[in-house]
């Protein structure tokens, strides 16, 4: 299988209140078209994420009509936050396979301007159970929480444990335009923050925000700025919590098939996006893929681990907890972050000799994972 | 067809056995998780468990509004479960099943198991 990430589009993140669903989707589409440096009649598939404000039985046609195209393949998909990169496989299993040659893949929301908190808590709890869960007043924030206190527990630490994470991640958006929040967090900053669902406190939490992101898939490289897709792994073990195995979540499984056929180890990635929905989230797939001893991701992040400098650069951009979320295309700004770091075009954030890179997307309650390698096939 | 259980108001907490291994769970499935055998039957759960996490949900986090408490307990039969709880249960907590009513809707909740 041969693919390549040949072009990407990311808007800023924020409260930005003024476009629907299909006006970020559309700006992110025409940033990556303008972006790969392709003809956009040469786009001849589409993948458009779900939207949770502007929910369409027809989303790809919906979009493609909007920016003129007549894709041969075009559907929505769902699979929670691995949606971005699960459209991502789909794609390059599309251009491997000779359907279609340039895949544009979009998401897009006004998650934060479109509704109210209150609405999108109703509807992103329906990854709980609707019957067992969700009855009892189970919200994302809270099945997370619980991940967290049985985490805390397990391994002997405190509240404070986990808070070293959003504080790196802040610590990037600094670095990058269009993130929502950019102002410096400390460890008290995250402590003394208010209780969403203990023991996780607000600014462990990813933000509701507006915006949308875009990248295409092509079979052949579309300018020297193509960065080459070298290994895709995924895996689905469970739904629910109550079925999730804390040490077995699903996600190593889904890296190591993504490292399978590549030859290379998570050792030797230059850079890396890990999906970072809350603290404990990313806390858990980093130990779960070796990039943290149990219990140590807060204590790894402190030490600068996940720093510029560090032995395991990470969300560069910031991550869902400062760049934002706006949905599915929360996720695919991992990916093109990794993919700037990889061009080396990422300016005063740049990662020295940056050429390999590992994205990771896990959707509901760690429940759907997708691995991704990237890099210039020179150095794999 | 599944047995009745506090889900339609039945104060019950009921489980499945898989009839070739064994093997218990809670959520319903058509099959086993561990061998994929499609025949079982129904059990209904002791009550007794001990809790592994326990987390208070406030403002927009909490459905409706005021702040609840869920707890995750692991059941002597095995499964996971997830119920209402309150302060001073917490993880390592021993408990047992209680069914409480909240807007008039029935719950699992889960006491110390002394109380």
């Amino acid at each position: 299988m041969t693919a390549f990430v040949s072009g990407v589009g990311l808007t800023a993140f924020g409260r930005q209140p003024g476009l629907d669903t299909w006006g970020w989707q559309a700006t992110a589409a025409e940033a990556a078209i303008a972006d790969c440096r392709l003809d956009p009649g040469d786009i001849d598939g589409l993948l458009v994420g779900y939207s949770t404000t502007g929910s369409h039985l027809m989303p790809a046609n919906v979009l493609a009509e909007r920016l003129g195209l007549r894709p041969t393949v075009a559907s929505g998909m769902s699979a929670g936050g691995a949606t971005s990169l699960a459209m991502l496989s789909h794609a390059a299993a599309l251009v491997g396979s000779g359907v279609v040659e340039n895949v544009l893949i979009v998401a897009g929301e006004n998650r934060a301007s479109g509704q109210s908190r209150e609405t999108s808590t109703r509807v992103l709890a329906q990854v709980g159970h609707e019957r067992f869960e969700v009855a009892l007043g189970g919200t994302v924030p809270g099945y997370y929480a619980l991940l967290a206190s049985r985490y805390l527990w397990q391994h002997g630490l405190d509240e404070r444990s986990l808070a070293p994470l959003p504080v790196q991640m802040r610590a990037h958006a600094a670095r990058k335009h269009g993130a929502h929040y950019r102002a410096p967090i400390t460890v008290a900053d995250v402590i003394d923050s208010r209780p969403v669902a203990e023991p996780l406190k607000l600014l462990e939490c990813c933000p509701v925000s507006d915006g949308g992101a875009a990248f295409i898939i092509s079979s052949t490289p579309s300018s020297d700025r193509s960065i080459e897709v070298l290994g895709i792994g995924q895996a689905n073990e469970h739904q629910h919590l109550s079925a999730l195995d804390p040490r077995a979540t699903g996600a190593s499984v889904a890296c190591q098939r993504a490292l399978d056929g590549t030859g290379l180890a998570l050792t030797d990635m230059d850079v890396f996006g890990i999906y970072d929905s809350f603290s404990i989230t990313v806390a858990m797939i980093l130990e779960e893929l070796g990039m943290a001893p149990p219990g140590q991701a807060g204590a790894y992040a402190a030490a600068g681990a996940y720093d510029l400098d560090g032995k395991y650069p990470m969300n560069t951009h910031g991550g869902l907890m400062s760049y934002g979320h706006c949905g599915v295309a929360g996720g695919m700004a991992h990916l093109i972050e990794v993919v700037t770091q990889i061009r080396r075009e990422r300016g005063a954030a740049q990662i020295a000799g940056c050429d390999l890179g590992y994205v990771h997307a896990d959707g509901g309650i760690l429940s759907a994972h997708v691995g991704v390698v990237l890099g210039r096939k020179a150095a794999a | 067809m599944r047995d009745r259980d506090w889900t339609d108001g039945t104060p019950r907490l009921m489980m499945s056995r898989c009839d070739r291994c064994a093997t218990v769970w809670y959520l319903p499935r058509e099959r086993c998780p561990a061998c994929l055998g499609d025949r079982h039957h129904a059990i209904e759960a002791s009550g007794i468990a001990r809790c592994v996490a326990v987390t208070t949900l406030h403002g927009a986090a909490a459905a409706g509004g005021e702040s609840i408490s869920l707890c995750l307990v692991e059941t002597e039969e095995g499964p996971l479960v997830m119920g209402r709880t309150q302060p001073p249960v917490g993880p390592g907590s021993a408990v047992r099943l209680v069914f409480v009513s909240v807007d008039g809707r029935l719950m699992p909740g889960f006491v110390p198991k002394s109380q």
